[in-house]
């Protein structure tokens, strides 16, 4: 039997967690737009378009860099508020969550009303969120019904109504399965879109059209994610939740001796917890697909959330639940976008909550709710995850352990015309290493940078890049003579006024510059003039110097 | 037009290849693939590449250029790439190079009596270490490095000069770019276009020393070959 299922959806909600719905702005992540405004809606910005297309449409758009960690803590307060009068709410993601909606909907006097309810709690909570409502039968439906329900009018499929509901819908919102928006980045099985890719080609365009094939051709055809597929788009939950409820020995829980303030150890810890769990569920062939994660202060203030994922959560997917939950319960809700909500938190941890927590945290533990048996997972043959890529995840923890989650760091693409600031790093663990095609596309493989240089970035260095790049707090000043012996100067017009002989006292054999930039001239305090020459010694080395403000750098060098 | 004797001759070749095939995918297991251009430098019997547990230290002109190029062959066949204490290191370099940035990680040690253990730590996820060992590396250290790097079938490629006792107690292959040429930089014109440098291997286990012309980079950042052969050089060559 299928639950009826309430969803929660607040659209663009990383520009209303931002606190800049009212100005025509775009939250972006690795150059794309994941978000806009209503205002920028109107000026023609599409999610998914580049930096440069929503400029092109709007020059004076708002640009915000997307922050997941942002998304949720802001959430916290909207959760919050449903979470007081209705129980069972289980946050999907930031930004979305589904309640079960049947015991609820008799106390309230009927569906509609119960969707009004939720929807006005949502909008006291977070000024500008304008939640839509969509109740149906199982999550999947649900989901769709609340994307295309508008803030005014909930759409409500009449129960039973799922299968008929969902014939004729595309089938992308296969995609966009069981609550994952096209945009996050985390969970969810990452074939299912090619799965839509092939399904599109293979001419099921319609859910229907998938609904009505043999469960059985689509597994012999595609796998388990075929018979998913099969189950979601026939209006049956994606998969039936065990009848039992999962022991409460699979809880894991961790007491801290000495409290902790802040979220990084907590989250440290969580990872170890979340590892020994979806072990302990994996030797036992379950998938936990609701968890609940549950911290306690010192002072005895609590914070106890449900987080939900039809396809399973795993270790990974876990502790950014984890990290979520905490980010916005320990710092509190951040100011201007989501904070005024008087009447939303009950009981005695409601004070407290305003301004983050009173006390250190002494307990984390992290319950399976509901758990199902694991499909399993078919390890790469070509791509995929492998062998390696796992040792490599285990290396990557232990290292953690032993320098320091600042010191093990990934790679990630910025963009920019100077060597030192194409590319940042970010700490390893909190990278989610286990989707590689998210993280090509942050290293820059898709975001221009196809290793050709031109690219986005028009006045960056020619290929070949040097493979020494030095940080700007590690860059040596030196100096740079004529064949007079006087220092050589580069005028406000990019003119040299003798060609450098010697830098630091070697012999210059050739040169080329000045390459000037001027960087974000709009700004004062940020505005910067600079120029960058390429030198050869007489020994072969070959280095690129940066003058500033008549000053010479070593920027970084060929060897 | 086959004539009897050219069949036989094919029919040889074929015996060779079939042979050689079966010995390097039994010795295939211990190595990890290298660029072709470097192949000369890394061939031995019944296999090209580099060898699991072996410590290859890149030293001369371009030595963090030479250990990219080497990595990048095993890397893009799915081996994890860590980087460890290299702070400038240039990723746009990396990737021309051919190093896939989603195997990459970078690892500071700190303190430098650390270095052995986040090396010891690295071995045990990674199949390739990039990593210039601090001064204070002692031979002792560095054989307990060695070991367990052998025994996980790590490559540690090993950059600079011998400033500590750990590259001379460590290195079974020694690789040196030399004799730099630039192209495309002229006098206050053009930009830097490709670099020209003989590369040249030696070590314990290898009878002469090999060497080879390569552009490090060639025009597309890639290394590239300059179109020289591999000379094998007696011990009287070198010498002379």
């Amino acid at each position: 039997m299928t639950r009826r299922i309430l969803t929660v959806w607040c659209p663009q909600w990383p520009v209303v967690a931002a606190g800049k719905h009212t100005e025509i702005a775009v939250v972006l992540a690795a150059n794309r737009v994941v978000a806009r405004s209503a205002a920028a809606a109107a000026s023609g910005i599409r999610v998914g378009s580049r930096r440069r297309e929503a400029q092109r449409c709007c020059p004076d758009v708002v640009l915000v860099d997307h922050d997941p960690d942002r998304d949720a803590r802001s959430f916290e307060p909207v959760v919050r508020a449903v979470d007081a009068f209705v129980p069972r709410t289980d946050v999907v993601t930031p930004g979305m969550l589904c309640i079960d909606a049947r015991g609820p909907a008799r106390y309230f006097g009927g569906e509609e009303e119960m969707a009004r309810q939720v929807a006005d709690a949502v909008e006291r909570a977070a000024p500008g969120a304008r939640a839509v409502v969509g109740i149906a039968d199982g999550h999947f439906a649900s989901a769709i019904a609340s994307q295309q329900a508008t803030p005014s009018r909930p759409l409500i499929v009449a129960a039973g109504g799922s299968p008929a509901f969902l014939a004729p819908q595309p089938v992308r919102w296969l995609a966009v399965a069981a609550g994952r928006d096209a945009e996050t980045t985390s969970g969810g099985p990452p074939d299912l879109a090619e799965l839509v890719d092939l399904l599109v080609r293979l001419g099921l365009t319609r859910l229907g059209a998938v609904a009505a094939m043999a469960p059985r051709d689509l597994l012999a055809r595609f796998g388990s994610i075929g018979v998913l597929a099969h189950r979601l788009a026939s209006g049956v939950d994606e998969r039936p939740p065990q009848g039992r409820e999962p022991p409460p020995e699979w809880d894991v829980t961790q007491v801290f001796d000495e409290p902790v303030m802040s979220v990084h150890p907590v989250v440290f810890c969580a990872k170890s917890l979340a590892d020994r769990l979806a072990a302990a569920l994996a030797a036992g062939g379950q998938i936990c697909t609701r968890l609940v994660v549950v911290a306690e202060t010192e002072h005895g203030e609590r914070s106890e959330r449900a987080w939900y994922m039809g396809t399973g959560l795993g270790a990974a997917a876990m502790v950014e639940r984890v990290r979520w939950q905490l980010d916005g319960w320990i710092t509190g809700p951040r100011e201007g976008s989501a904070s005024d909500e008087p009447d939303a938190s009950a009981g005695g941890a409601g004070a407290s909550q305003r301004d983050g927590i009173s006390a250190g945290i002494v307990l984390l533990r992290l319950t399976p709710a509901e758990v199902r048996a694991d499909d399993g997972e078919q390890r790469g043959l070509w791509g995929g995850r492998s062998d390696a890529d796992e040792r490599a995840h285990h290396a990557i923890t232990r290292l953690t352990g032993l320098v320091g989650q600042d010191a093990v760091r990934v790679p990630v693409w910025r963009g920019g015309r100077l060597p030192a600031e194409r590319y940042g790093w970010i700490p390893a663990l909190t990278a989610d290493l286990d989707r590689p095609q998210d993280r090509r596309r942050n290293t820059g493989h898709a975001a221009g940078h196809d290793g050709g240089g031109g690219g986005p970035w028009p006045g960056a260095l020619p290929v070949p890049s040097p493979p020494v790049v030095l940080p700007e707090s590690l860059q040596v000043e030196v100096e740079v003579l004529d064949a007079g012996g006087s220092a050589v100067m580069v005028s406000g017009r990019g003119t040299v006024s003798a060609p450098p002989a010697t830098v630091a006292g070697r012999a210059v054999t050739s040169w080329a510059g000045p390459w000037p930039v001027e960087q974000r001239w709009w700004s004062p305090e940020h505005h910067r003039r600079l120029a960058r020459f390429q030198v050869v010694l007489d020994d072969g080395a070959a280095q690129v110097l940066t003058v500033e403000r008549q000053r010479w750098w070593l920027a970084a060098a060929y060897c | 037009m086959a004539t009897p004797s050219s069949l036989a001759t094919i029919a040889d070749h074929t015996r060779a290849g079939v042979a050689a095939v079966a010995a390097s995918s039994l010795a295939g297991e211990r190595v990890l693939p290298v660029d072709e251009v470097l192949g000369n430098l890394f061939e031995r019997p019944g296999a090209v590449g580099l060898v699991r547990g072996q410590v290859v230290h890149c030293g001369g002109v371009a030595p963090l250029s030479l250990a990219l190029a080497v990595a990048a062959g095993a890397a893009r066949a799915g081996a994890w790439l860590a980087v460890v204490d290299i702070a400038s290191l240039g990723l746009d370099a990396a990737v021309e190079m051919g190093v896939p940035l989603e195997r990459l990680v970078a690892v500071e040690s700190g303190p430098a009596r650390n270095w052995a253990e986040v090396v010891g730590a690295v071995a045990d996820g990674f199949e390739l270490v990039v990593t210039a060992p601090p001064r204070s590396v002692t031979a002792s250290m560095a054989r307990k490095v060695h070991q367990r790097l052998r025994a996980r079938g790590v490559v540690m490629l090993m950059l600079g000069d011998h400033r500590s006792a750990a590259p001379s107690e460590l290195a079974d292959i020694e690789l040196r770019a030399t004799s730099p040429i630039w192209d495309g930089l002229g006098e206050g014109n053009g930009h830097l276009r490709a670099r020209r440098v003989t590369i040249s291997a030696s070590g314990r286990r290898m009878p002469h020393r090999r060497s080879v012309d390569v552009l490090l980079p060639g025009p597309s950042g890639r290394l590239e070959a300059a179109g020289g052969e591999v000379i094998a050089l007696g011990s009287e060559d070198l010498a002379s």
